[in-house]
């Protein structure tokens, strides 16, 4: 194992001893064709591809540009790591939270081109020129935006930690479906976590934020 | 295990602890008028009921500040509770202020004094009647300094929103902050003030939307993983395959020093440390570690039978008349085993602190239901004294009795002290899967004893794994005994890992055991179960909640299996007693059960917050649908194998049925706290709505698909469903 200082990666890997490729042809085939499929690749096998990671340099830094919040950002860090800790970290916008790091309860849920992801599941390399909108963004010049009123006259929150995602969950799920029924919002929230049990509450406040927006389109 | 004894060992509460001098709390807290007081008056009745013995003089204050902001400093924490705006609700209404100009200040031990910890439902109860009185106290004081100004006698003169007033002139007045302006009056509590009648409250009973709502949706809300100090850095530590491992060998060579990770070792504790906490992970997974593993007793299968049968003599921590005269006037006797498995809290934010040491004192930011246990539990740890020592708890993403052992803070003080820079520690999902302190899985054996005319006359009762909180009877029994087996034959401990308190502790268990034990008595009786337990039962409140509850359900009388698929349950946590009935629907095809419907009557004395009382009802109603139907912690001996959502699943949006709350109206009684009970009867309403539906009887907690379809083909005829 060795520092490439100049590149900025780490050379080697664990199966260097071995003759045999610990992945398989067709893996390998993988990793070449298609860049989405070495990040599972990544997370499936992870040590036993390292070689392969350095050769492309995923180590390397990059510099990365797009949206945050209607501000553009760009900035020089690993493009692998996930979007949520760079908002996280470099970039101070805590509003997004970690709940699981593997994309199962919400917690980190962020608006990506008007549509909701899991950021900490989403390589930073994946939004170069995208629009990112946090928690931190949706309230225009101090108004608060109809899902979160709404959260805030139905108490549809406790402790408040899976508030930010359950809130863009909802937004992005009205951007989509301007008047969804009840089973719909369930259907659509159905994957956001959230352990006090507000269940009943955000269903109402969600409700009532498509009252309140009917008939305009609210970003 | 004694749940208290736990919960006070664990926090390490002790003579002494208490750091700072009344006059060196003054110093810091400038000019105004200032109330000091003491939780539970002179005979501190919350330390009495921990059994424990420290004596400050004061533990909490309030201040009308020259601005006539009202600020409340208090060690309690917020976790999502509610407490950050019920007790200002309560403070507010005693000093006739708008709720707006209270501020709070919480969990935080530099400013303000000792408190216990934030469990039990015990803020409201022990908390909130000297909040009253100190706000009762500040208003007289406030009147006095009124009186004065105006030249107008004391009893001419009312408040309102802060502006003392003359009755007879009404534009003869002063407000709160031209008062407190350049003054500096300080007064003990000795709880003389009288407090409102219920017919006065302007702002306590009325329903208030939660105060800490606007920093939440906004995403501004702090966590301690949302704070930030200059050169910080991230830490990930190095979890053991399985508790009791042992490391035999450690190679960090991959990782220490390499693309800025530094890898850090303090005994077991391993750790990477780097500025960007995903790269720590990145670098963490390529450690390679040898563990000796010890050999697994038991696994969440065999669990059960070795709680059993090697169970040391149990202690009776109750009984009345005797078992054998019992046994004689049995006409029917019945005898059956419950389980129940390990349950993890899964707050949504993971265990989280940040470390920060100048010299030889530290600054911790910790999610944790006790700052000031953990301010003495690290003083110990690193030999310091406890004033070297400010811990503070920002906003807490959820506690349920999981954040009182503060693990993951001493692990981060280790870190930083060895790093000598900040360290930042949140615990991964997987992480806070492995030291979480579960709920103990525990077996419940009852032999019960009934007269023909359905009246229960036997009660044996014993519980393995578990404690006994909520395993007293109060349904009329002469011949009863209730029996915890705490530890084994050899003197150990039952639980291969930490267990702890979870939500109104032991008492899911015992419910469920008891409810279900007198649900299956009144079937044997041929009997309505709502009937049965009225005819069983003479505790008004108790009977009260149960009329309530079936009133508001429109419960009609039926023997059971009915196939309605609706259940009724009670019981009593924290002097609260709570009767629960729901309607389920059964897939007889996939065993999956569906809760459409659940009724809950409570009877907590003075309801502060309506809102955030029904809140917190809905709330246990429905985290208690995963201990009921999914949540379950999978091992074989140390070895944790549910280490994510993926396996460990959580009630979900789809789950949650509509529930209706009923406040049982009891102003004239004292307020007591209602986070806890509603969760005690999810368990065995749902396992009773279940065998009213199906004539499956669940006699283990989950009632997972798997065991739902095991019980209805486990079916006996006389259980048969009325065609």
């Amino acid at each position: 194992m060795k520092v490439n200082k100049e590149k900025g990666w780490t050379e080697g890997g664990f199966h260097r001893t071995s003759n045999k490729p610990r992945i398989t042809a067709a893996q390998l085939k993988k990793v070449v064709l298609d860049n989405r499929t070495e990040v599972c690749l990544y997370t499936r096998v992870e040590r036993k591809s390292t070689i392969i990671w350095a050769k492309r340099g995923f180590n390397m830094n990059e510099t990365i540009s797009f949206k945050v919040n209607d501000k553009s950002v760009s900035l020089t860090t690993d493009s692998e790591r996930t979007l949520l800790w760079v908002l996280r970290t470099d970039l101070g916008l805590t509003g997004t939270k970690y709940g699981c790091g593997k994309g199962l309860c919400g917690a980190c849920t962020v608006i990506v081109d008007e549509r909701a992801v899991r950021s900490c599941v989403v390589p930073v390399r994946s939004i170069k020129g995208k629009k990112v909108f946090t928690i931190e963004g949706l309230a225009k010049n101090g108004k608060l935006h109809p899902i979160q009123e709404a959260f805030v006259k139905h108490d549809a929150l406790q402790c408040g930690f899976c508030t930010p995602g359950m809130i863009l969950n909802a937004y992005s799920l009205l951007l989509r479906n301007p008047q969804p029924t009840k089973a719909e919002i369930i259907r659509g929230m159905e994957n956001n976590l959230c352990r006090c049990a507000a269940h009943l509450r955000i269903i109402r406040a969600i409700e009532s934020a498509v009252q309140k927006m009917k008939g305009t389109r609210q970003k | 295990m004694n749940e208290d004894e736990f919960q006070v060992g664990e926090c390490g509460h002790d003579d002494g602890l208490y750091p700072l001098s009344r006059r060196e709390f003054l110093q810091s807290v400038g000019g105004g008028i200032i109330i000091f007081f003491t939780v539970g008056g002179a005979s501190t009745a919350e330390g009495q009921r921990r059994g424990k013995k420290e004596h400050p003089d004061f533990n909490a204050y309030l201040r009308i500040g020259e601005d006539g902001k009202v600020t409340c400093f208090t060690g309690k924490v917020e976790l999502g509770q509610g407490v950050v705006t019920s007790l200002a609700q309560t403070l507010a209404d005693e000093l006739d202020v708008p709720l707006q100009s209270v501020d709070m200040v919480m969990g935080d031990t530099a400013r303000c004094p000792y408190d216990a910890g934030t469990w039990g439902s015990m803020t409201t109860p022990y908390f909130g009647p000297v909040l009253r009185t100190a706000g009762a106290e500040a208003r007289a004081v406030l009147i006095e300094l009124a009186a004065e100004h105006l030249k107008v006698p004391k009893n001419q003169l009312d408040v309102k929103d802060g502006v003392v007033f003359d009755k007879t002139r009404k534009e003869r007045k002063v407000t709160y902050a031209q008062l407190a302006k350049g003054k500096r009056i300080e007064r003990l509590l000795e709880q003389k003030a009288e407090v409102k009648n219920v017919s006065e409250f302007n702002v306590i009973g009325k329903p208030h939307n939660r105060i800490d709502a606007l920093e939440k949706v906004t995403g501004k809300a702090q966590y301690a993983g949302d704070i930030r100090v200059a050169g910080m850095v991230y830490a990930k530590v190095l979890r053991p395959p399985a508790h009791g491992a042992r490391l035999k060998s450690l190679d960090a060579s991959a990782v220490d020093g390499i693309d800025g990770a530094q890898v850090v070792r303090d005994g077991d504790l391993i750790a990477v440390l780097h500025k960007n906490p995903d790269e720590a992970e990145k670098a963490l997974a390529k450690i390679k570690a040898d563990y000796d593993l010890p050999e697994a007793r038991f696994d969440d299968k065999s669990v059960f039978d070795y709680f059993v049968d090697n169970a040391a003599a149990g202690k009776v921590i109750e009984d009345g008349g005797d078992i054998e005269s019992g046994q004689k006037l049995a006409q029917d006797v019945v005898e059956e085993t419950y389980l129940n498995s390990y349950v993890s809290h899964a707050t949504m934010e993971t265990h989280t602190a940040l470390a920060q040491f100048e010299g030889n004192k530290v600054t911790v930011w910790a999610s944790t239901q006790t700052p000031f246990g953990l301010q003495r539990q690290i003083a110990d740890g690193l030999s310091l004294p406890v004033e070297n020592i400010h811990v503070i708890a920002p906003f807490v993403g959820g506690g349920f009795g999981g954040k009182i052992s503060n693990g993951q803070a001493l692990q981060v003080v280790k870190l930083a002290k060895i790093a000598k820079k900040p360290v930042q520690l949140a615990w991964s999902r997987a992480d806070e899967f492995f030291y979480d302190t579960f709920r103990p899985a525990a077996v419940v054996k009852i032999k019960s004893g009934l007269t023909d005319s359905g009246k229960i006359v036997l009660w044996d009762y014993g519980i393995y794994g578990a404690g006994g909180r909520g395993a007293q009877m109060f349904y009329d029994v002469p011949h009863y005994r209730t029996t915890v087996y705490g530890k084994l034959r050899n003197g150990e401990e039952p639980h291969p890992f930490a267990t702890g308190p979870w939500r109104a502790p032991h008492n899911n268990t015992n419910s469920f055991a008891r409810e279900s034990h007198i649900d299956i008595m009144a079937s044997r009786a041929g009997m309505d179960p709502l009937e049965f337990r009225l005819k069983n039962l003479t505790d008004e409140r108790m009977r009260g909640v149960l009329k309530a509850a079936a009133e508001k359900f429109g419960w009609t009388a039926a023997k059971v299996p009915s196939g309605r698929g609706f259940g009724i349950a009670c019981g009593s946590d924290v002097d609260v007693p709570v009767a629960l009935i729901a309607e389920v629907e059964v897939d007889e095809r996939t065993g999956s059960v569906q809760v459409r419907r659940v009724v809950c009557a409570q009877d907590m004395g003075l309801v502060i917050n309506p809102e955030g009382a029904k809140l917190q009802v809905e709330g246990g109603i429905t985290m208690g649908l995963g201990y009921a139907l999914t949540e379950e912690v999978h091992f074989k001996g140390g070895r944790i194998l549910d280490l994510s959502f993926g396996t460990y699943e959580l009630p979900r949006f789809s789950w949650v049925p509509e529930i209706e709350t009923v406040l049982i109206k009891a102003d004239d009684s004292p307020a007591k706290g209602g986070g806890e009970p509603p969760i005690i009867c999810v368990g065995c309403v749902i396992a009773n709505a279940i065998y009213d539906a199906t004539g499956a009887r669940l006699l283990q907690l989950p009632m997972t698909r798997e065991r739902v379809k095991a019980a209805m083909a486990k079916r006996s005829s006389h259980a048969a469903l009325p065609t």
